[in-house]
């Protein structure tokens, strides 16, 4: 995924695949198959950020905040908060940023 | 079980516990705790007289819990004479202990009337301060310009006290100043924050949509920070080179790459290349050419390989100096 891939998402990717930030490959894996192993969609992408270290470390460097731990992937996806995902982080400071 | 019985503050902590099954004897028992506690405070029930509940028990975590509820209801019996008794078996290292005081003035010592208005009075000074102070920063926040000065001045001094502390008013003020501008003049304040790596990513990162030129800067003095800190893997170093690269190219893109950001991203690099080899072996040397730095840097960013694999590396027969890991070239 791109840079501005990274910052445009929304959602916090480990809450989605209901991992946690200590996750490894396997079980970034074994959770992308839980939900059907989709090639394209929010979960697709939530999984090319966490699915292996390199990406997992790019992720939490690209991302302002420490992510919030979840199980229940489903849940926050309909819970949708205001701050989740970096995205909703840089949309808030363009938002300050314009005139 | 006695490392517990230091260490457990409140009974809910294992009634409450999701580690422990609901069955679990020693959570039956917390739970007991719970309610005789309730139930005694609110002097609706009297709990049983119970001889091993006024014994110090070793391995029972709840067992100084069980002698202060009997001391409370001894005082709501008006048994001032059993409470002193209970009270004084209280485990010097128990939770129950910190109330000893509180049941002594109970049972009629006398009690240092400066003292006690000495510590409301502070309450009420610290509250008074905490208000005064919200409404003096919502005000301040008004002349964004002229806090963000004022902060910058007072970082360093609060840095010395606490580190924390200053991290949380730098990320607040970085979150709640930045109407105008981008906090980045307070990234100058970096390099004498404990903490700096962090603080100037975070910088950088709020910069990336409409500044890519200062996030480079700031993103570089980043890595300069946490080099120097060494509080980075080689993982993470290869992670934040890469991403140096693809600020670089940003910057690019929207014209903002001067000669003067390119000579500046190359002599951080430089400062930091030592510890930066200790990482990372396989790294080549920083070029100057812009072209080649941003090659360059992208390249690092793949330069993630243990030192044994660099050892075989380095058997085989070299033809130019321009060597990248995955590129070999022979002349």
């Amino acid at each position: 995924m791109t840079l501005d891939d990274i910052l445009d998402f929304p959602y916090d990717p480990w809450i989605l695949l209901g991992v946690t930030r200590e996750t490894d490959d396997k079980a970034v894996e074994a959770a992308w198959k839980r939900a059907g192993s989709p090639k394209s969609g929010i979960l697709s992408e939530a999984y090319e950020m966490l699915r292996d270290e390199p990406s997992r470390l790019r992720t939490i460097l690209l991302n302002p905040r420490p992510y919030a731990r979840a199980t229940d992937a489903e849940s926050a996806m309909k819970k949708h908060p205001v701050y989740v995902g970096p995205g909703a982080w840089y949309e808030a400071i363009a938002r300050r940023s314009r005139p | 079980m006695e490392k517990l019985t230091g260490a457990v503050v409140h009974p809910a902590q294992i009634a409450d516990s999701t580690h422990l099954s609901d069955d679990d004897a020693l959570k039956i028992s917390a739970r007991a705790v719970l309610e005789d506690f309730e139930a005694v405070t609110n002097g609706m029930k009297r709990p049983d007289s119970d001889d091993e509940s006024t014994v110090d028990n070793q391995s029972d975590p709840m067992s100084s819990w069980r002698i202060l509820i009997n001391a409370i209801a001894a005082f709501y019996q008006n048994d001032i004479t059993a409470m002193k008794i209970l009270v004084r078996s209280f485990p010097c290292n128990s939770p129950a202990a910190v109330l000893r005081n509180v049941f002594e003035i109970l049972a009629g010592k006398p009690t240092n009337p400066d003292a006690a208005d000495r510590f409301a009075n502070s309450l009420l000074v610290r509250r008074k301060e905490l208000s005064d102070g919200l409404d003096l920063l919502e005000e301040a926040a008004l002349y964004s310009e002229q806090l963000r000065n004022e902060i910058s001045r007072y970082l360093p001094a609060l840095a010395q006290e606490s580190i924390e502390g200053s991290k949380r008013l730098y990320y607040w003020a970085m979150e709640h100043l930045a109407e105008d501008e981008p906090l980045t003049e307070l990234d100058e304040l970096s390099v004498s924050v404990p903490g700096a790596g962090e603080a100037s990513r975070i910088c950088a990162l709020a910069s990336i949509r409409y500044d890519p030129d200062r996030a480079l800067l700031a993103w570089m003095r980043s890595l300069h920070s946490v080099i120097t800190e060494r509080s980075i893997t080689s993982s993470e170093a290869t992670a934040r080179l890469m991403i140096a690269g693809e600020l670089m190219e940003s910057a690019k893109r929207n014209e903002l790459l001067t000669g003067e950001i390119i000579s500046s991203v190359a002599a951080s690099l430089k400062s930091s290349y030592t510890m930066m080899e200790t990482l990372l072996p396989a790294l080549p040397p920083v070029p100057t050419d812009p072209e080649d730095l941003y090659n360059w840097l992208i390249q690092a960013g793949k330069a993630d390989l243990p030192v044994n694999k660099l050892v075989k590396q380095r058997k085989r027969k070299v033809k130019t100096r321009e060597l990248f890991l995955f590129d070999e070239v022979s002349s």
